[in-house]
């Protein structure tokens, strides 16, 4: 929730000046955090790319009063600010993504999620069901991966390459991939149903959780703060 | 054709830190040898197996195909497939996909880019030599028992005629039938001249009718290579490294463990026989083995599928 303030924060900041101000809390986060820089810096280093692509294209593209002149490529002032802006922007909304990411496990996002949908089923909304939906699509993405892996193998010890002149005929080349996973997901979504049941799930039945999720002073503090950040961004502008 | 390992690494990344899976393997795979690769699980065995099928790069050391160097410094692959090692991971029935059964078997002979005549021939050959008639090419391989699709998947790399077969714990969770009938083909395929087999389990039972060579794995290093008997006579050390003795050593180990002095280099039931006959008539009546029926007991029927 929080983050989802700091985003409209974020977006609503005026100019680089505020973005980059509204940044800092996010990057006194990640020191708080106690995760390496290092981890931060490989998850970040292959968007750097992009985000000089925004800032130069902005500041090309956008006209106004002349800065720098190349040849016919112009760098005007209120591209080069509009530029920085997204920049920045793009940037802080990932570093605090990251953050949230990497410290907390989809599990307990999913479980966030729930309780925050919870005035749904009110409106007889299947909240359980697709918060449920939710984690077992987050559990099975690394199986799927590794499922995928192995198959490709299997299929690489009979000559198998991704390889065709036509997009069909690469189409075409992946079925010896897809089909296999495909059968051993379904195989897969059928036994953990059986599993399921077997321990007593019951659909719409009110489950307990290990971990139950509380609000505490610090979770109200955050949010509102993060409410204010985001309000003073606004009215600012 | 020859496999030579050469001071092999492999390590696995695992969330930013490297898993090492095999340390300084040297191994020579010499034409038309029955190898079995054991350890027990996360020993590397698989690894090793994709190693010297050229489907994984090792992070050190490197492998070559009758001399050839497999990869170059840059990590490119040097020879280009040919069939010429064919490998069945586990559960290699996952690997099904087509139609139908005659389909999924020649997708192996397509890829080698033969005529249709021959790779029509390849398919019948192979379902023929896994024991499945030639009326099922026509079915869905998605119809079929287990031990159907594993001989169906069996036979798609068959069909590539290699010359190294390397199968991964072929006869994991087959019955019976289903482990003699891959066992039949594993001995059928080595009977051919030249054709080597690589077999991976951690099924010593199966692994002392089979092999003739025998190489130990533990924590990813070869602790241990040699005939069966060699590997045998160090029985109770097996057990160390996470393995399960045949059911025949382990007969031989337990009398042992309690006074007698057997030799563990029999390994064959006529071997342990023989070893325990002379055992028994060289001392006057042993006082544990209620003997007299010891004849019978000793003939029992084929062993025991023992995991």
């Amino acid at each position: 929730m929080g983050i989802l303030f700091y985003g409209i924060g974020i977006l609503g900041a005026p100019g680089p000046g505020g973005t980059y101000l509204l940044g800092i809390p996010s990057l006194v986060a990640v020191a708080v955090s106690g995760l390496p820089a290092r981890f931060l810096w490989r998850q970040l280093r292959p968007l750097i790319l992009f985000l000089v692509i925004i800032l130069i294209l902005e500041a090309l593209l956008i006209p106004g009063a002349e800065l720098v002149t190349l040849g016919p490529l112009v760098v005007s002032r209120e591209g080069l600010y509009q530029g920085l802006t997204a920049a920045g922007r793009v940037l802080f909304l990932l570093v605090a993504a990251f953050l949230l990411t990497a410290t907390t496990s989809p599990l307990d996002l999913a479980r966030g999620l729930e309780s925050l949908l919870k005035p749904g089923r009110k409106l007889k909304l299947p909240v359980e069901e697709f918060s449920l939906m939710l984690t077992l699509a987050l559990r099975f993405v690394p199986t799927l991966l590794e499922e995928a892996e192995r198959i490709s193998k299997a299929q690489a010890a009979r000559g198998f390459t991704l390889e065709g002149r036509n997009l069909l005929k690469k189409g075409m080349s992946l079925l010896p991939l897809v089909v296999p996973l495909f059968v051993s997901t379904l195989r897969r979504a059928e036994d953990l149903a059986q599993a399921l049941e077997a321990r007593g799930y019951r659909p719409g039945s009110v489950r307990t959780s290990l971990k139950t999720l509380e609000m505490r002073w610090p979770d109200y503090i955050f949010l509102l703060s993060t409410l204010l950040l985001a309000t003073t961004a606004f009215i600012w502008r | 054709m020859e496999v030579l390992l050469k001071g092999v690494n492999f390590n696995y990344q695992l969330g930013g830190q490297e898993l090492a899976a095999l340390k300084d393997i040297d191994l020579v795979i010499h034409p038309g040898e029955l190898l079995a690769i054991t350890g027990e699980g996360g020993s590397g065995k698989s690894t090793l197996a994709q190693v010297i099928a050229g489907l994984l790069k090792p992070t050190g050391g490197q492998v070559y195909w009758d001399g050839q160097p497999l990869w170059s410094p840059k990590g490119k692959r040097l020879i280009t497939w040919q069939g010429k090692v064919g490998l069945a991971l586990q559960q290699p029935e996952d690997q099904l996909f087509a139609e139908t059964v005659g389909e999924d078997v020649a997708f192996g002979p397509r890829n080698l880019g033969l005529p249709p005549e021959e790779v029509e021939k390849r398919v019948k050959e192979a379902l023929k030599k896994v024991g499945l008639s030639e009326e099922i090419c026509g079915c869905s391989p998605f119809i079929l028992s287990g031990g159907q699709k594993r001989r169906v998947a069996l036979a798609g790399i068959l069909a590539l005629d290699p010359d190294i077969l390397i199968l991964d714990e072929p006869t994991a969770g087959l019955d019976p039938g289903g482990r003699r009938q891959v066992i039949h083909i594993i001995r059928e395929f080595h009977g051919r001249r030249g054709k080597t087999v690589i077999l991976i389990s951690h099924n010593m039972a199966e692994v002392s009718v089979l092999a003739q060579r025998i190489i130990v794995l533990h924590r990813g290093r070869i602790v241990l290579s040699g005939t069966p008997a060699d590997v045998f006579v160090r029985g109770g050390q097996l057990e160390e490294w996470g393995l399960l003795p045949p059911p025949l050593t382990r007969v031989l180990l337990e009398l042992n463990r309690k006074g007698a002095d057997l030799n563990l280099a029999a390994f064959t039931l006529k071997e342990v026989e023989e070893e325990l006959w002379s055992w028994l008539s060289g001392r006057k009546r042993c006082p544990h083995l209620a003997c007299g029926g010891g004849e019978n007991s000793f003939r029992a029927g084929p062993l025991p599928a023992w995991r």
